[in-house]
């Protein structure tokens, strides 16, 4: 067990290391280098680094025994490895979308899609686990990267509403073309598939860029380096996945995309903690709440149950009480997302003053949907535990419940939503300067309140159902 | 198992959503109406209520500040019975009356000092001088040009442009514009700083304007003033001047060709300021 781990640890970190690369080193070169240039030459890199590690096996075999299995997964690389990077890309100016919202659309979203659509084909092989850990994680992220500065500029879809869809749907791309390779690349050889899919993408990128290509001079001085710097991310995260996802399955392999703002915020983190670079725009109780979350989010859904793991082993107690309570979370958990949350103040002007008060609902705020995860976790936890009672089963989404809860108490005042297209342009444009502010103050709603005490009574039940569930069950062998 | 989590999940956001949608039409708080200042920015009278509006239309509503030349006239009785206390001899009372005043002001005419004297047990003479006319102000050594005071530089209505909001910073402010048509230009922006001496707004005309715009580089009269016309060679021309602190660049972009041809819209765009 110990070894498989180790053995998983290191394509994992791999993966989710290649695609925090991926996503830094393309935000850093995007204004240096043409999209084109940059995605397409970076995947030919990506493809040549491969080729010097690994040799593909037997190619003019594998070609005529499976041609159509190579098609298939070089035209699933090509979409998730070129298309999808490419048309993301092509959605991204300086600062827009944000580099917040980016890389929550473009990292956590996408492993999300990913997670959801292989959760959606098990066709009921699996419990509902990894769908309360991608809403923690989500809300976790969320929360995070909304604590990056005050007032944060991370406000999905609502500053730049078309870029953002544009990037959900080249993450719709890039899941399409991952469960093509993680299903018909699954029948070549594990290294091979990578590199098949690698050179799918290369193909249509190189061609594509080639109009765009820059002089031998310019090629050499500004250019090449971006290319190799993403290629050797890109290779990273591609070997690294494809190994993952074979030794477990795509949707735990894809939990590795969703951890993304967890590394990029380590990154400012040791940054504060080794260097001066001047004062620190990072709320960190926020930031670390919001890692928490994610953080049990992605153990969720590292730890869902494989399929043979999760056959029924119900020793008695159906958690009646438990499921009422959680069932009870859920409802009011969805009902506060619509409930007031926050209390926002926005002023300032740079001609006549201007000063409006409002309230924003829950859907708004992180604590909003922190108190959702909290409720989807803790049914997740209850329904997990009637069809097979071990701790490994409930356990990490009990315990993600009770984490999203404390998560939200520093990220009460959070708001996910500072751009309001109704505010005067040169009322935000100044946001957090002496002439004019947004204020956020948090407010106590008893439905929120409600939906998190529900939640934690409804693990709290479910821990002593469990455990009185096995004493009874141990009294009844002992009087057999 | 999976079909009850989501049944109950739709559930309630089926619920939630019926309830949401009946309050979709969000109200806020804004605060209107008018509050009046004397010439050196402090409040004289306010009328400002709070009316709750949909989201949609609050950005209408706005505080409005009316500026009322002279300085407000509470100070200059203040002042006056002071002077007519000193002159009775009546130290006390002028010392009160010194004090009510420079609550409302930090500094006016003699006050400062005859307030210290009498606070140190002096005697200090009554103030025998005319009174100032309305609007005027002391001049002061340091920076007093308010950012609404840069404004002047950047009108609302330029002929053939279209005012975006203007962005206003302590000591500077740009305007972007909008061609509405028959110019050369592309874009155009007025960009406006103060200094603390006209020397050193001269000196920031080289460094941020005949720096970044060498080419095609002349000087002419323009506004009783000596107006900088250069380009960058490219796609930009730029024109400056020193008024007093204040430096002023109009800078835009030519659609196509060269940029010296922005020349006769940016002198159009000079006859237009101040």
């Amino acid at each position: 067990m110990t070894g498989r781990l180790t053995r998983l640890m290191v394509p994992a970190l791999a993966s989710a290391i290649g695609a925090t690369g991926v996503f830094v080193i393309a935000t850093a070169a995007a204004d240096a280098v043409p999209d084109r240039v940059l995605i397409g030459l970076s995947c030919a890199v990506a493809l040549l680094l491969g080729l010097i590690f690994e040799r593909p096996v037997a190619p003019r075999e594998l070609w005529q025994r499976q041609r159509e299995d190579v098609v298939w997964t070089a035209v699933g690389g090509a979409a998730m490895l070129w298309c999808a990077p490419l048309l993301a890309a092509l959605q991204r100016s300086s600062d827009a979308p944000s580099g917040a919202d980016s890389l929550f659309l473009m990292t956590t979203t996408w492993g999300a899609l990913l997670v959801l659509a292989s959760w959606g084909l098990a066709r009921g092989r699996r419990g509902p686990a990894p769908l309360a850990g991608v809403i923690a994680a989500l809300a976790g992220a969320a929360g995070l990267l909304a604590s990056w500065e005050y007032p944060s500029s991370f406000a999905l879809i609502a500053k730049f509403p078309m870029r953002d869809a544009m990037l959900v749907l080249a993450g719709a791309v890039f899941v399409a073309g991952a469960l093509v390779v993680s299903a018909i690349g699954s029948r070549l050889p594990l290294r091979t598939t990578a590199l098949v899919a690698l050179a799918g993408a290369s193909v249509p990128g190189v061609i594509f860029a080639l109009p765009q290509l820059p002089g031998v001079v310019e090629l050499t001085q500004g250019v090449l380096m971006p290319c190799i710097y993403l290629g050797a991310a890109l290779a990273l995260f591609t070997f690294g996945w494809t190994t993952l996802e074979r030794g477990t399955d795509t949707l735990r392999a894809s939990a590795t995309l969703m951890s993304v703002p967890l590394l990029v915020m380590s990154l400012a983190a040791v940054e504060q903690l080794t260097f001066e670079y001047g004062p620190s725009p990072v709320a960190w109780a926020g930031a670390a709440s919001g890692a928490m979350a994610l953080t049990v989010g992605l153990v969720v859904i590292a730890m869902t149950p494989v399929d043979a793991e999760s056959a029924e082993r119900s020793v008695g107690g159906r958690h009646a009480i438990a499921l009422a309570f959680a069932g009870a979370s859920m409802i009011t958990g969805v009902v506060s997302l619509f409930t007031p949350a926050l209390d926002a103040l926005s002023e300032g002007g740079t001609g006549e003053p201007f000063r409006v008060a409002w309230t924003m609902v829950g859907f708004e705020s992180a604590t909003g949907w922190l108190t959702l995860a909290a409720a989807g976790a803790s049914l997740a936890a209850v329904l997990s535990a009637r069809s097979n009672d071990r701790v490994s089963s409930w356990g990490p989404s009990a315990v993600a419940s009770v984490t999203c809860v404390i998560a939200s108490v520093p990220l009460r005042g959070t708001t996910l939503h500072t751009w309001n297209t109704w505010i005067p342009a040169d009322v935000q444009q100044t946001y957090g300067t002496e002439y004019s502010r947004l204020v956020v103050e948090a407010l106590v709603d008893p439905v929120r309140v409600a939906a998190a005490v529900l939640a934690v009574l409804a693990v709290i039940v479910l821990a002593f159902s469990v455990g009185f569930g096995r004493s009874r069950a141990r009294a009844l062998e002992e009087a057999v | 198992m999976r079909r009850t989590f989501i049944t109950i999940l739709l559930a309630a956001f089926l619920l939630a959503a019926s309830a949401g949608s009946v309050a979709c039409q969000r109200m806020v708080e804004v605060q209107t109406g008018t509050r009046t200042v004397d010439s050196q920015g402090r409040v004289l009278s306010e009328d400002i209520h709070t009316l709750k509006v949909p989201v949609d239309t609050a950005g209408a509503y706005r505080v409005q500040t009316i500026v009322q030349p002279g300085i407000d006239p509470r100070i200059e009785t203040l002042y006056s019975e002071a002077q007519a206390a000193l002159i009775a001899g009546d130290y006390q009372l002028a010392g009160d009356k010194l004090g009510a005043l420079l609550a409302l002001t930090p500094d006016y005419r003699q006050a400062t000092s005859q307030s210290d004297a009498i606070k140190a047990g002096k005697k200090p003479k009554p103030d025998n001088s005319p009174a100032p006319k309305p609007g005027t102000t002391t001049p002061s050594k340091t920076p007093t040009d308010t950012p609404s005071a840069l404004r002047k530089w950047m009108p609302d209505t330029l002929t053939g442009f279209t005012a975006q909001p203007a962005l206003v910073d302590a000591f500077s402010a740009t305007r972007y514009y909008k061609p509405t048509g028959g110019t050369e230009a592309k874009s155009l922006s007025v960009y406006v700083e103060q200094y603390r001496s006209s020397a050193e707004a001269k000196k920031w005309l080289g460094l941020k304007v005949k720096r970044y715009f060498p080419k095609n580089a002349d000087t002419f009269r323009g506004n009783n003033r000596n107006v900088y016309f250069g380009t960058d060679g490219d796609s930009s021309a730029a024109i400056g001047f020193a008024s007093g602190e204040v430096l002023v660049a109009i800078q835009a972009d030519v659609k196509s060709g060269d940029p010296k041809a922005l020349r006769s819209t940016l002198e159009a765009v000079l006859k237009q300021l101040p």
